[in-house]
């Protein structure tokens, strides 16, 4: 009988081994199997080096499909490992239990990719993530527990036509967290910032549906076509990735996974334009998506979220500097199921979401970076869906309301690693700057320190 | 049903795409692939369709001596030169190429016709003019029309200068500072007495420099 365990141990060893215990990612953002398939440095394709925002070139590499260069072996590895540290964890009545990594060095886990070209036209990238934080400790099981989940998954086939002057990528895409499929870095699966501690306070409300809500937990298929460099547009459909769509959502139960009811679409209109070594990109991406209350019982009426979002990037590309930014407005209006307020699940029939993000990048000879977020998330209250007084985690008057900054500061000593200095700075948690639990903790308490390393071969 | 009807559509789209005629595949490392397939499809995303890039990060190819070409693919091939933003993009596609669809690309692209550059500062083009058609006589500076040509057109494995993006040309003239060009013997005997001044200067005029 094999030992499944043993394998994975030594696998993990190895991989440690491999990459000298620095680093890996809580999503995939860099793959050099790309690299050895082009032949190609990270540059070629990430703005600055800084993985994985895009080059143009690296937008048509992932518009063709990841098709360009030489079949390789198409595996990469990747981890990462942090330390984080938050402004105050002794507030009233909270326990250590709020803070389970403060002050600590941790491995945060490390992926496997499959990425790479299948034939000319037929490319993939496939991210299976190994986490050794994916189940707290219980009564019954005192240490954490590890596992494997599938991270972002797309699957491409594209080709490309010219007539005259005219320039058209077409293609068809198979994946499972709606925006993973777009190639600029306003949109939230490939937005700042790129890595977090993953042990920070979450607030009640983290964003809109868009922003992670169903990433791994929906298969979609969906179409595309980019016009001479000019004008983008893709339509996508998503439904419960359950099924013979499930190797999309591994590691999540039953019971964890969202249901969506029937296909749900994502939509997105890009225009680009070019000039000298500036590119910039305005657009407008969303969703309509029908959620059933009861992740265990996938029938009868359903939560009704319909997101829609603006979105900017610009980005000037000339050795040896790079500056990028990024802007982001999704506004989002929940139509709760019909008998949520009856039931007291909600207070309101409908509540509305509205998140902003802003985020400028500067980086010195692809090595030495900054970057600096502003970010908003703000929306209507609901005391049944969102109030509580728990201690740290609570949100004494239901409202979604949470603001602040993200700066970073990062070194790519070689193009396959970046350490980094990540700072989190709260106006607003959970609705107020003070006392917003009830116990009278504070948003600038929940302020993070986060150093990471980060690589992968 | 209509779940099952979409898939399929979808999926139809798919395959369409990706079992479409082979008269325009990727840039896939196929050495039956038209080396003016492989311009369109790949080099274009940098250098332009027709060889006239928009941003000054990447060169003009369009115009520029077929021979010159070819053999900056090759010392590419071999990692001969190593000038890190060249290298970066250029090893990787080099090395997938056949001798033919070198060749191939570097016809293509010397077919197209050169878009000037922006004009620079007048003083500046001025004293890059004399310095291109006069040099620094007692200098060990000689006339870079000599060998470039009275119009910087060039000449076989000498490289066209006229309307080159003058960011990239300056690029270069810094890079014949260190070994990461050896092919370019001449130049690394001119550049140490070029002055950081004349160097922007050629740079300017040569951006531009049949403007009327």
């Amino acid at each position: 009988m094999v030992d499944y365990k043993r394998f994975w141990h030594l696998g993990f060893g190895l991989c440690l081994s491999l990459i000298g215990l620095l680093t890996a990612p809580t999503t995939a953002q860099a793959v050099p199997a790309y690299a050895r398939q082009t032949g190609q440095s990270c540059v070629a394709c990430h703005a600055g080096g800084q993985f994985p925002e895009l080059t143009p070139y690296g937008r048509a590499f992932k518009l063709t499909g990841y098709t360009y260069g030489s079949h390789t072996i198409p595996v990469s590895v990747m981890a990462t490992w942090g330390y984080e540290h938050i402004a105050n964890t002794n507030s009233p009545n909270s326990g250590t239990e709020n803070f389970p990594k403060n002050d600590s060095g941790y491995f945060q886990g490390f992926s496997i990719f499959l990425a790479g070209k299948i034939t000319d036209h037929i490319g993939a990238f496939f991210q299976y993530a190994y986490d050794p934080h994916a189940d707290a400790p219980t009564a019954d099981n005192p240490s954490w527990q590890g596992g494997w989940a599938s991270d972002n998954l797309d699957f491409r086939a594209a080709d490309r036509w010219f007539s005259g002057k005219t320039d058209l990528i077409y293609g068809a895409t198979v994946n499972n967290n709606p925006t993973v499929q777009d190639v600029w870095n306003s949109t939230p699966a490939w937005g700042f910032p790129y890595i977090d501690s993953g042990f920070m306070v979450e607030p009640t409300v983290g964003g809109t549906l868009l922003e992670g809500g169903l990433e791994q937990q929906a298969a979609g298929v969906g179409a595309y076509a980019y016009w001479n460099k000019t004008l983008y547009a893709g339509l996508t459909g998503y439904q419960t990735a359950d099924g013979v769509w499930s190797f999309m959502s591994q590691g999540s139960s039953f019971a964890d996974q969202q249901k969506l009811k029937g296909i749900n679409p994502y939509w997105r209109v890009a225009l680009t334009h070019e000039w000298g070594p500036h590119n910039a990109e305005i657009g407008t991406f969303g969703m309509i998506a029908n959620i059933y209350p009861d992740n265990t019982n996938p029938t009868g009426p359903t939560n009704k979220y319909t997101d829609i979002g603006f979105d900017a990037q610009y980005q000037y590309l000339l050795d040896p500097n790079t500056i990028t930014a990024q802007v982001s407005y999704i506004s989002e209006k929940i139509n709760w199921y019909s008998d949520s307020v009856a039931n007291g699940d909600t207070s309101n029939a409908s509540d509305k979401v509205y998140s902003f993000h802003a985020k400028g990048t500067y980086i010195y000879r692809n090595k030495y970076g900054g970057s600096l977020q502003y970010f908003n998330i703000r929306g209507t209250s609901d005391m049944a869906a969102y109030a509580s007084t728990d201690p740290v985690e609570g949100n004494l008057t239901g409202t979604p309301n949470t603001n602040g900054w993200v700066a970073e500061l990062d070194w790519m000593p070689i193009q396959y690693v970046r350490v980094g200095l990540q700072y989190w700075y709260y106006n607003k948690f959970n609705g107020s700057s003070s006392n917003y639990d009830g116990n009278d903790r504070s948003a600038t308490n929940n302020n993070t320190l986060f150093l990471y390393v980060w690589g992968a071969i | 049903m209509s779940y099952v009807r979409l898939t399929l559509a979808l999926a139809a789209v798919a395959l369409g795409a990706g079992c479409a005629p082979q008269d325009a595949p990727h840039w896939g490392a196929d050495p039956t692939t038209p080396g003016k397939t492989i311009a369109m499809n790949l080099c274009s995303d940098c250098h332009g369709l027709e060889g006239n890039p928009v941003s000054p990060q990447f060169p003009r190819l369009a115009g520029q001596q077929k021979a010159y070409l070819v053999k900056q693919l090759n010392e590419f091939e071999k990692g001969h030169r190593a000038d890190p933003t060249g290298s970066a993009y250029m090893w990787g596609i080099a090395r997938s190429l056949t001798p033919k669809q070198t060749e191939e690309i570097a016809a293509y692209f010397n077919e197209q016709t050169p878009v000037p550059g922006p004009a620079g500062a007048p003083a500046l083009v001025d004293q890059g003019k004399k310095l291109f058609h006069e040099g620094k006589p007692g200098k060990g500076v000689p006339a870079c029309a000599t060998c470039h040509g009275q119009n910087a057109l060039g000449s076989g494995e000498t490289p066209r200068l006229a309307d080159q993006w003058s960011h990239y040309v300056l690029a270069q003239l810094d890079v014949f500072h260190t070994e990461e060009r050896p092919a370019a013997v001449a130049m690394h005997a001119i550049v140490p007495s070029l002055t950081q001044e004349d160097m922007v200067a050629l740079a300017t005029y040569l951006q531009s420099p049949n403007a009327k």
